[in-house]
């Protein structure tokens, strides 16, 4: 890999290496306020245009001892997590906590936050329409929005204006047409960036004040768009998706082109779900743009209901599109959710002849040895060639 | 968890509930049950579902709580998946449709309720119904019909519905987080929903809405409401003249499908109060052999052993009096402030209809609202001894929090609390053993605290019965 491309990367990976670290020394060396987000759907654009950094939490690195007390193992561990550092006083970086309703166990999660509000920072709960197809849905989603952003104001001291809020919107569009400009290289370049590369380079998106994260984002597609470098051959193209809430295990992302993969897309939260829909620019009230970009999001997730929508066709989809031959599709262990879409999801991917390998992913306690005997096995059946080469 | 590992290491799918632990039991205790039962009426409700297509109705598959009255107005027969697959629970048949759904790649995590509900489906597209007896057998629902109160009501209707290839209804109604901010915010959104459900139905049906036949259904559910809180107050004798086993018979009636809007709901609930009057008056206690502690009973039930809890802790001179599910926060019981002075005014059936879904059972709380309205009201209500919470392995919500609401209970409240960790409806999720020593261990402690109280030495209160304690 070229020099320059590696040390830009670097930076990537070093803030999503050690992020709760990564944020506790951020606001010691910052006067900013700092937002923190918990799971999916918060349309962020609000807390920036708040002047405050929103960051989105990911999971815990410590053991889960205090959480284990109040919620049960069968809860998923990223909320776990998550509420074992508000426990410990691990959050104390964050002004404010913001979790949306998308599931029992965030609900489950907040009210352990709220018992604990003593201790705990600013704590705001979203509700946002589930069936986002509803006629009804739009006009309640901004009225959400317009009580977020006013408890907002009253954290942040000041108003928040529209024309801040377009301006905010305008700039999170900008870093999302180049992460989408950046899965367009990997795709016509397979291999390019590394799939831990690539969630780190997302993820930190996710940490960082968006500004910084665009210009880099933008410096490496210049340098990688400069350099004729080379993607890798013969190995097996695959679509990762999944790990709805949170990035997935590193390890697995790794293994997965150990053993011969090489991933060309993907349909993670800590990848294209997080920039696939754009907010629209059309003027009027940003608040209500907010509100149809939440309601058109284009990933369909198992927490929101939409006639017509299939996570499964959505996957068949970008597959042939960026010409996986496989998909890998990573379920966080008891993420209800997504458990309830698995089988549909597999037919319709057996259906369109697509090859899917299912993995019950979870950050602790990871048998990675069996993971890497089922991933060898899955990209050794895609790399034999198929019946139609055979024959010609 | 203890119980997690235990379990986890044993077969998935495996079959009806043990009942090792039945024979070991001391003697045959003395119930005093009530004549007056749910369970008539719930066959009828049952037969009409399974004869709705040769008598020309229309049948919907409902999930969560939807707005019973609005269907029912217009002569569609709604079957509550909940309750049929509780219904299959207590018939000691769940395993057979959980293994068909697990068979079809559904993890063993999701609600044991769905998990049924989907081999149902399954039974239904596959041939297979005929295999369950006829008591038990559903047809093919005309539409789906769910409220999104339950989180996972969106994502189960949406398998259901790829399996039977039917439209579906869906409710989004608001999580009470903040409600006194969104509360008009919340109502339009519900009645603009509800008028959609509206000329859905007359769409469905080619009629035009029959919005008279509301109105007397409504009224109807406001008269059955008011009979329903005397037998709640009928219900607080000390000691107990009905046990939570009695009362549940009355859920049915008061909370499922279509039967709660019927007249025979009405007349069972006048029965049902009159036999408690009768008991009250002649002193017929629950327990004839002496009552020496009063439970309260937190979550939903794991119904495939209601007649081995009866009996367990009867055993022990216990009784289960109280449930904040189970007689209260049921239809037309919330929404007072919201819509005084009774929740429910035929003179406008959407907006009652609308802070019904908002306020019921069924709406999930914030934790401080369950903590009043499950721990303390109950408590206040019925002078329990001790509560027991039940956190069931697939069912969230009931599960979430109860570690904190049995702490809470313990220091503020200085009563004895435990959380028992089953299922309401998969047996594989059930240990008959760990539940029968758990439930006896703090009864028995519950006893020997009021013994020592009694001669006037004992533990302050904040000391708790058992260290409850959730494994790493």
């Amino acid at each position: 890999m070229d020099d320059a491309v590696k040390r830009l990367v670097q930076d990537f990976v070093e803030v999503s290496q050690d992020p709760y670290r990564y944020l506790a020394s951020w606001k010691q060396t910052h006067q900013q306020r700092l937002i923190a987000m918990v799971g999916m759907h918060i349309p962020e654009e609000i807390v920036h245009a708040a002047g405050a950094l929103p960051v989105t939490l990911p999971h815990f690195g410590e053991p889960i001892v205090h959480a284990s007390f109040r919620l049960q193992g069968f809860f998923c561990a990223y909320a776990r997590s998550v509420l074992e550092a508000g426990l410990r006083g691990a959050l104390a970086f964050a002004d404010g906590i913001v979790l949306n309703d998308i599931c029992h166990t965030i609900r489950a999660t907040t009210g352990i936050l709220e018992r604990e509000s003593e201790r705990m920072p600013w704590l705001r709960f979203l509700w946002l329409p589930p069936d986002i197809g509803k006629p009804q849905a739009l006009a309640y989603a901004v009225r959400e929005l317009e009580g977020f952003r006013t408890d907002l104001e009253g954290v942040v001291g000041h108003p928040i204006t529209d024309e801040a809020l377009w301006q905010s919107i305008a700039m999170y569009n900008r870093q999302r047409r180049l992460l989408r400009r950046l899965y367009q290289t990997r795709r016509d370049r397979p291999g390019v960036l590394s799939a831990r590369e690539m969630g780190a380079v997302v993820t930190a998106g996710m940490l960082t004040p968006k500004e910084d994260h665009a210009n880099r984002v933008a410096r490496l597609l210049e340098m990688m768009e400069g350099h004729e470098r080379q993607s890798v051959r013969g190995a097996v193209p695959l679509v990762i998706s999944g790990s709805l809430c949170e990035a997935p295990p590193d390890e697995i992302l790794g293994l997965i082109e150990d053993v011969g993969g090489v991933v060309v897309d993907d349909d993670l939260f800590t990848g294209s779900r997080s920039f696939v829909t754009d907010v629209p620019e059309d003027g009027g009230n940003p608040l209500e743009a907010l509100a149809r970009a939440y309601l058109g999001m284009v990933a369909p997730c198992p927490t929101r209901h939409r006639d017509g929508w299939d996570l499964g066709n959505y996957l068949v989809q970008m597959a042939q599109h960026s010409h996986a031959r496989g998909v890998v599709v990573m379920i966080v262990k008891y993420c209800e959710p997504h458990d309830y879409y698995k089988p549909m999801v597999e037919r319709t991917l057996e259906q369109a002849g697509i090859a899917s390998l299912f993995l019950e992913t979870e950050h602790e306690d990871m048998e990675m040895g069996q993971v890497r005997t089922r991933l060898q096995a899955f990209v050794e059946s895609l790399r034999a060639p198929r019946v139609s080469e055979r024959m010609a | 968890m203890t119980m997690q590992n235990e379990l986890g290491a044993g077969p998935r799918g495996a079959g009806a509930p043990r009942r090792a632990a039945e024979g070991g039991m001391k003697m045959k205790p003395q119930i005093n049950r009530m004549r007056t039962k749910g369970s008539e009426i719930m066959e009828g409700h049952y037969e009409e579902i399974l004869r709705a297509r040769q008598d020309g109705k229309l049948v919907a598959w409902g999930f969560g709580n939807p707005a019973t009255e609005i269907l029912e107005a217009m002569g569609i027969v709604e079957m509550h998946t909940g309750n049929h697959s509780a219904r299959l629970a207590a018939a000691q048949v769940s395993h057979l449709l959980i293994e068909e759904a697990m068979g079809e790649g559904f993890s063993a995590d999701l609600c044991s309720y769905a998990k049924i509900n989907i081999g149902v489906a399954l039974y239904l597209v596959r041939g297979k119904m005929g295999q369950l007896p006829e008591r038990l057998q559903v047809p093919r629902p005309d539409f789906l019909f769910a409220t999104s109160h339950c989180p996972i009501y969106t994502m189960w209707v949406e398998v259901i519905r790829r399996i039977l290839d039917v439209p579906v209804f869906v409710i989004d109604v608001p999580y009470t987080y903040n409600d006194d901010k969104r509360w008009e915010q919340n109502l339009a959104f519900m009645e603009g929903q509800l008028r959609d459900l509206v000329a859905f139905l007359e769409r469905l049906t080619g009629r035009p809405y029959d919005w008279a036949a509301l109105k007397e259904i409504q009224q109807r559910l406001r008269e059955m409401s008011q009979i329903r809180r005397e037998i709640q107050e009928l219900s607080r004798q000390v000691p107990a003249v009905r046990s939570i086993f009695d009362a549940i018979g009355s859920f049915g009636p008061s909370n499922t499908a279509s039967i709660r809007c019927r007249p025979e709901a009405m007349e069972f609930f006048k029965r049902f109060k009159a036999e408690l009057e009768q008991r009250v008056a002649s002193g017929a206690a629950v327990l004839p052999e002496g009552e020496e502690v009063r439970l309260g009973w937190r979550g939903v039930f794991p119904w495939f052993i209601m007649g081995h809890l009866s009996r367990l802790t009867a055993q022990e001179k216990a009784v289960i009096v109280g449930s904040a599910q189970y007689g209260g926060r049921q239809y037309g019981w919330t929404g007072r402030e919201r819509l005084p002075p009774d929740g429910i005014d035929p003179g406008q059936p959407l907006k009652t209809c609308a802070v019904q879904l908002l306020t019921n059972l069924f709406h999930p709380l914030t934790f401080q609202q369950r903590w009043q309205t499950e721990v303390v009201e109950w408590n206040e209500g019925f002078k329990l001894d001790g509560i027991v919470f039940h956190a069931p392995r697939t069912c969230r919500p009931w599960s979430y929090w109860s570690y904190d609401l049995a702490d809470k209970a313990e220091k503020e409240l200085g009563i004895p609390a435990i959380v028992i960790e089953a299922d309401h409806a998969d047996p594989q999720f059930y240990s008959e053993a760990q539940v029968d020593v758990r439930l006896q261990a703090f009864i028995e402690t519950i006893k020997s605290r009021k013994r020592a109280r009694e001669r006037g030495k004992g533990p302050a209160p904040e000391q708790a019965p058992e260290k409850r304690q959730l494994e790493l």
